[in-house]
């Protein structure tokens, strides 16, 4: 089954070098769109960050386009994935509401700044990210033990919860507010600037600074992900990054691969697999910053 | 209205809007394929990029049925459901009398609005 597997892809990869028909094209993507899909969801990065190398690596697909597609397929992936978790009580819609408003400003900014930016710069960006994502990937998660006191913006706005635990309800109390903030418009920026829903950061900047237990920050980072990505999606659709002949197959593919990858996530908490999928993502990274220096990117 | 029927309600939102932004997609795309799925693929198109696209382009290109428009029209869609549930969340705000969350809504709501309307 492997070696059928593994066979078909080496012809796909040497079929994408030679003339292609648009629906060939378009299955091909479609195929990849879903193993990036299943990556991203296994790894819990998300389909956006590992669909953009393959686009530009493999199909040799403007950096640009590739960003639009990603994008668009992030939305609808962080759609789909709120719509589920909402009912389950985890998600602090008033946290993520209130860095939200941070989020976005940094969105519509790295959006803008795509175009002031050379592509060349915006790869060797989205590696370092790829290269910090992955080490993500294998960091160990540790409960913290939940914190007596609230910060006063915490308080002011009411952006303390709870979430359900063993038939319970468990509070938690938020911190550090103000740089939690700051750093989540820098997650959004990233955001705008490559295509993808910074996720990984915004998990990581409510996990460290604000200490959210971590579903509720996973769950609340999903809700915010939807919102932060169509703030650059406007802009994005304006500077004609999005084409919709990329776009299609390539969203098509990363819901059905996220939305699979889920669901084995639920059978799969081995940190072995964790850690070669991280190595794969470092790959990617590398195969990138090697694009960039000696290939043909921008 | 509680918080917990709201979020019900964006939970349904979210859901319809992805599947009906899929299914145009899905149906512009197939379009697509079985207009020019026998076409050689421009590679050129794929390493450049001219492709601009409007807001106002797009509804022309929309309503004119054309296979590309449809897909735009679906991934409008997808950006418009954010939009729309953003929205409710602030009639929400708005009814509980809570200030500051009214402010941070419509803040979200005027970024992703003006990011639509941005013009080059």
């Amino acid at each position: 089954m492997v070696s059928i597997v593994t066979i078909g892809l080496i012809w796909e990869i040497y079929a994408i070098e030679g003339p292609l028909t648009v629906l060939t094209f378009s299955v091909l993507l479609f195929f990849f769109a879903i193993l990036a899909g299943l990556l991203g969801a296994l790894t819990g990065l998300g389909g956006g960050i590992v669909v953009i190398p393959v686009l530009v690596l493999l199909f040799h697909i403007n950096l640009h386009y590739a960003m639009g597609a990603a994008l668009i397929s992030v939305i609808a992936t962080s759609s789909g994935a709120t719509a589920a978790y909402l009912r389950e009580g985890y998600t602090n819609l008033r946290a993520g509401l209130f860095l939200e408003t941070s989020a976005v400003t940094g969105a519509i900014l790295g959006a803008y700044l795509i175009s002031y930016i050379p592509v060349k710069v915006i790869a060797v960006i989205f590696s370092l990210v790829l290269f910090f994502s992955a080490y993500l990937t294998i960091k160990q998660k540790e409960e913290a033990e939940p914190e007596k006191t609230s910060h006063p913006w915490s308080l002011a706005l009411k952006l303390d919860g709870t979430y359900p635990d063993h038939h319970l309800l468990k509070h938690y109390r938020l911190q550090h507010v103000p740089i939690a903030l700051f750093t989540m418009g820098f997650a959004g920026l990233l955001s705008g600037l490559l295509g993808i829903g910074s996720g990984s950061v915004k998990v990581l900047v409510m996990d460290q600074f604000l200490k959210l237990p971590y579903k509720v920050a996973t769950t609340t980072s999903n809700f915010m992900i939807g919102i932060t990505a169509a703030a650059s999606a406007g802009v994005y659709l304006n500077h004609g990054y999005i084409n919709p002949a990329v776009t299609f197959p390539v969203m098509i593919g990363v819901i059905i691969g996220s939305f699979s990858g889920a669901r084995l996530l639920t059978k799969m908490h081995n940190r072995t697999l964790r850690i070669i999928f991280s190595l794969v993502i470092c790959l990617i990274g590398v195969q990138m910053l090697y694009k960039v220096f000696f290939g043909v990117l921008g | 209205m509680g918080i917990n029927k709201i979020q019900e309600v964006i939970g349904i939102i979210l859901l319809i809007g992805t599947v009906l932004s899929a299914s145009l997609v899905l149906i512009g795309g197939s379009t697509l394929l079985i207009k020019n799925g026998n076409d050689t693929m421009s590679r050129a198109k794929m390493y450049k990029r001219p492709y601009t696209v409007t807001i106002k382009k797009l509804w022309r290109d929309a309503t004119s049925f054309n296979t590309l428009g449809i897909i735009e029209i679906g991934i409008l869609m997808l950006v418009l459901t954010q939009l729309l549930r953003v929205t409710l969340l602030t009639f929400y705000y708005i009814s509980e009398r809570d200030c500051w969350f009214t402010t941070f809504t419509i803040y979200i709501i005027l970024m992703l609005s003006a990011s639509l309307m941005w013009h080059q």
